[in-house]
């Protein structure tokens, strides 16, 4: 009447990690390919406005942006345009598309556009001396740069 | 003569750090790549004037001015309106002949790019559902500079 029960010593079974590199290799290397390099150092701060029917701005390799905002650095008060990695005048523009335009490749250099990403707050005087400089540069192509706003978000009706 | 062969085994590698690093490799990827794709309004700007380039006669009627005032007010034909009626007085004005009927934009220079961007959303978004290519003339600066610029639908 006597139940016995058998003990037997089990061991945990050791996990093969030996696929996990593998693993985490395959997503670095989806990360590698989608996203791109921050190759622009802010200089400017800005604030994109909110816009509701957004088209995708192209692929990224024939984008040209032009960031406007008050410097970071707090060097002057009023809105300056950023070039590349340097705050420029306006007047600099044809150069830097020219000079942006030039290492493109043939396909790219057809779909160039100029990206626009402005704060907010930039008096339109200083827009228009930008749209001004970019048609003499024969850059046509302009995107306002803008954040999407959810769409139950109904700000046109108010 | 014969050197003494002994049955040697190749030791394994240990390979556990290698999820370490990688991950390392992930994590420097996140933070340093942005994924945010940019989205925007897509314009075409109209090309420099040219010398030679010969003025367009409009008729007065087919023509419809809005304002943006230095305080960010939509202004058409002297009456104040916000973007929706806006975008109705767009949509009735250029239904009739959407091909000849131009929107002129007069900007003040001191307005902001927010109310500017806006007013063109509007634009954009009337003539989007009249499903035909907007004519707009547009005039920022305090000199006279005319232009039109042409939308894709």
């Amino acid at each position: 009447m006597r139940h016995h029960i058998r003990r037997r010593q089990h061991e945990v079974p050791e996990l093969n990690m030996a696929a996990l590199p593998d693993l985490i290799f395959t997503v670095l290397f989806f990360f590698m390919i989608v996203t791109h390099m921050r190759d622009v150092e802010k200089k400017v701060n800005y604030e994109i406005p909110a816009g509701q029917k957004m088209e995708q701005v192209g692929h990224q390799k024939n984008v040209i942006y032009i960031y406007i905002g008050k410097p970071t650095d707090g060097s002057s008060a009023d809105y300056q345009v950023q070039l590349g990695n340097r705050i420029a005048s306006v007047a600099d523009i044809p150069a830097f598309i020219k000079q942006e335009h030039k290492q493109m490749s043939a396909e790219d250099q057809e779909r160039m556009t100029v990206c626009i990403r402005a704060d907010r707050g930039t008096p339109m005087k200083l827009i228009g001396e930008v749209k001004q400089q970019l048609r003499n540069a024969y850059a046509l192509s302009v995107t306002y740069s803008a954040v999407n706003l959810s769409t139950n978000n109904k700000q046109l009706k108010q | 003569m014969f050197g003494h062969r002994r049955h040697s085994q190749v030791p394994s590698l240990n390979t556990t750090s290698t999820a370490d690093i990688s991950f390392m490799l992930l994590v420097f990827f996140l933070v340093t790549s942005s994924m945010d794709s940019d989205k925007g309004l897509r314009r075409e700007l109209p090309p420099p004037p040219q010398e030679e380039q010969q003025a367009v006669d409009i008729q007065q009627d087919d023509i419809m001015t809005v304002a943006l005032s230095a305080d960010n007010k939509l202004i058409v034909e002297g009456d104040t309106v916000n973007a929706y009626q806006l975008q109705q007085r767009i949509i009735d004005f250029a239904a009739v002949a959407p091909k000849q009927r131009v929107i002129s934009l007069d900007v003040n220079p001191s307005a902001t790019y927010d109310a500017y961007f806006h007013l063109q959303e509007t634009v954009v978004a009337a003539y989007r559902r009249l499903k035909v290519m907007p004519r707009i003339s547009e005039n920022i600066l305090d000199e006279v500079e005319e232009g039109r610029e042409e939308v894709t639908p």
